[in-house]
């Protein structure tokens, strides 16, 4: 066990090497650098509102990560395993002294390093964007009411259920050669049930949008944003890290990766 | 049809041998009943048209696919129980070089130098060997098909393999990169003893470097054996060019041999030496003078195309 976990963390080295100059690494600085300052905007514009708060700027900017997550995790992801299906490099991993179970886990461990480092960029980035808000707009004392643990949770909540998305991607990106394959069903597990509901409800051949109210939320390219933004009755946030549904996500995504592992490790290389 | 014979080194220790290898894709046979023997210590050619199964054949080597039926055996060891320890003491390149182009060549090998488990300066070991020491730095993307080339059997020479499985190891190389990587291959093999399995299209370098081949033609091993041997199987490309004081008077003595004549020379076929010999014998014992004589082998090529339009059946 210790020599598997060992190779396990060799191949994770590895992995990490690779990111250098790649769109993965590009998109784990942009996103949260995006998402930061498009919220910042949006908060310093609105400075004379009442409703302008620590906690509603920490809500703004969870808002807009929640949205851009599921994209950037399709992109981050399938641009991630690219660099494997380029120039046959899976054959040559596969033909190193090495368990290919080490292979498929270094690598899913590895994009889930990067879904991480992205959480901590957007935390580190909420607390620059409070104290440039708190300069701009001193009487509101944003640093000095803010609190820490709801920060923590919010986003934690948010990237936390973004977990089994992760592992589909993952896998998805690990079968598909031509990179355009994983982005396009992503993207469209991700747009379609927001793009039922909003059509059903303007075309008005849903009268009551409201009974459709689960469809984002069993689907874990939606989740992230309906668990953190109720699009049928507006925000609603616990200070729950783990919801029950996050659970049962997590729990999904575990189940996943070993069929993929087992797949992966049992799959002809061509 | 089997052709010419394939267990003329069977007494020889063997560094791959394969038993009843079949793979199918889509219940279409890609190799069927493939029995190679590799000796220990040679280059093995391994020559075949496009589509006859050597990529495939490489693959099940390194246990990419996984083969049902057959046996695989590297090292005298089987590969479906021994796989890491198989991988070890080999090196491959599968079909062009893998390798990360956004990196720079030191940074692609220390990736696979970390998966392999050497110490770092094996590093500096290999990008000697094939000459891209100046280079290191360089992102890929920047380099030459040459290049690329080299530092994918760097990457292959990383684990100093007692086995290298090479993929058309000269595709796309011109003429100074194919002498380099000739030259460092028999290097290899000579000062290191490492066996070398190459798969090739460039048949003239096959026969320059490979102590053995095998050909295969649709899944089917067709000849295997010794480099020389594969001349053998087929003689009518064998000519003995004479220059004679009466080229008519010799024509006489040998009409069924008969494969030329110019305005100087006649040609005759041949298929050992020992008939070179008689040929120049009888000649001389007729009072006929010869003033020059030329034995030309069937090259690899001839006797390659020979062997696949079934012409070279014994």
């Amino acid at each position: 066990m210790k020599k598997e976990l060992k190779t396990l963390a060799i191949v994770i080295g590895a992995e990490l090497l690779k990111l250098r100059r790649t769109v993965a690494l590009w998109l784990t600085i942009l996103y949260p650098l995006g998402t930061v300052i498009l919220a910042s905007l949006f908060m310093y514009s609105m400075r004379n509102n009442k409703s302008f708060s620590p906690t509603a700027t920490i809500n703004n900017i969870n808002n807009v990560a929640a949205f851009f997550l599921p994209f950037y995790i399709i992109l981050t992801i399938s641009f991630f395993c690219q660099l494997e299906h380029k120039n046959n490099m899976f054959k040559h991993l596969i033909s190193l002294p090495a368990p290919r179970t080490s292979f498929f886990f270094g690598k899913l461990i590895s994009s889930l390093l990067l879904l991480a480092l992205a959480w901590l960029q957007m935390m580190l980035l909420t607390y620059l964007a409070m104290f440039v808000l708190d300069l701009l707009v001193p009487n509101l004392a944003l640093i000095q009411s803010l609190d820490h643990l709801y920060l923590l949770t919010a986003l934690g909540r948010t990237f936390l259920a973004a977990i089994a998305m992760v592992v589909i991607q993952y896998y998805l990106g690990l079968r598909m050669r031509n990179v355009v394959a994983p982005i396009s069903i992503g993207t469209a597990l991700a747009i379609l049930p927001i793009a039922v509901l909003f059509i059903l409800g303007v075309t008005g051949l849903l009268s009551n949008p409201q009974v459709l109210h689960w469809l984002p939320l069993y689907n874990p390219y939606t989740y992230p944003y309906s668990h953190v933004f109720n699009i049928m009755s507006g925000p609603s946030y616990e200070l729950d890290l783990f919801p029950r549904a996050s659970l049962i996500y997590l729990l999904i995504a575990v189940v996943l990766a070993f069929a993929g592992s087992y797949e992966f490790k049992n799959r002809n290389f061509k | 049809m089997p052709l010419a014979a394939t267990d003329n080194f069977s007494s020889q220790p063997m560094v791959i041998q394969t038993a009843d290898l079949s793979f199918a894709y889509r219940k279409s046979d890609v190799l069927h009943k493939l029995n190679l023997n590799v000796p220990t210590g040679s280059i093995f050619g391994f020559l075949g048209p496009n589509g006859a199964g050597k990529s495939t054949t490489i693959k099940t080597l390194l246990g990419l696919m996984k083969v049902k039926p057959g046996m695989i055996s590297l090292f005298g060891k089987e590969l479906s129980n021994n796989q890491m320890e198989i991988l070890q003491r080999t090196g491959a390149t599968i079909e062009t070089p893998s390798i990360y182009e956004h990196l720079s060549a030191r940074r692609n090998l220390e990736i696979t130098r970390r998966l392999r488990k050497v110490p770092s300066s094996r590093i500096d070991e290999v990008l000697e060997i094939v000459g891209l020491s100046s280079d290191e730095n360089k992102l890929v993307r920047q380099f030459s098909t040459g290049m690329k080339q080299r530092l994918g059997l760097a990457l292959a020479l990383l684990g100093k393999p007692e086995l290298l499985l090479l993929d058309e190891p000269i595709n796309g190389l011109d003429p100074e990169g194919i002498r380099e990587i000739r030259n460092l291959l028999l290097k290899l093999n000579r000062e290191e003893g490492c066996s070398i399995f190459l798969s090739s299209h460039i048949l003239d370098e096959v026969e320059k470097i490979c102590t053995h081949v095998a050909v295969i033609d649709a899944g089917r091993i067709i000849y295997q054996g010794e480099t020389s041997g594969i001349r053998q199987t087929n003689t009518t490309g064998n000519i003995l060019q004479l220059e004679t004081s009466d080229n008519n008077g010799c024509m006489r003595l040998f009409p069924d041999r008969l494969a030329g004549q110019s305005e100087t020379t006649i040609s005759f076929h041949y298929q050992s030496k020992a008939e070179i010999s008689m040929i120049i014998r009888q000649t001389v014992e007729a009072g006929i003078e010869i003033y020059s004589a030329k034995p030309e082998l069937q090259r690899l090529e001839e006797s390659f195309f020979q062997l696949l339009s079934g012409e070279g059946a014994v």
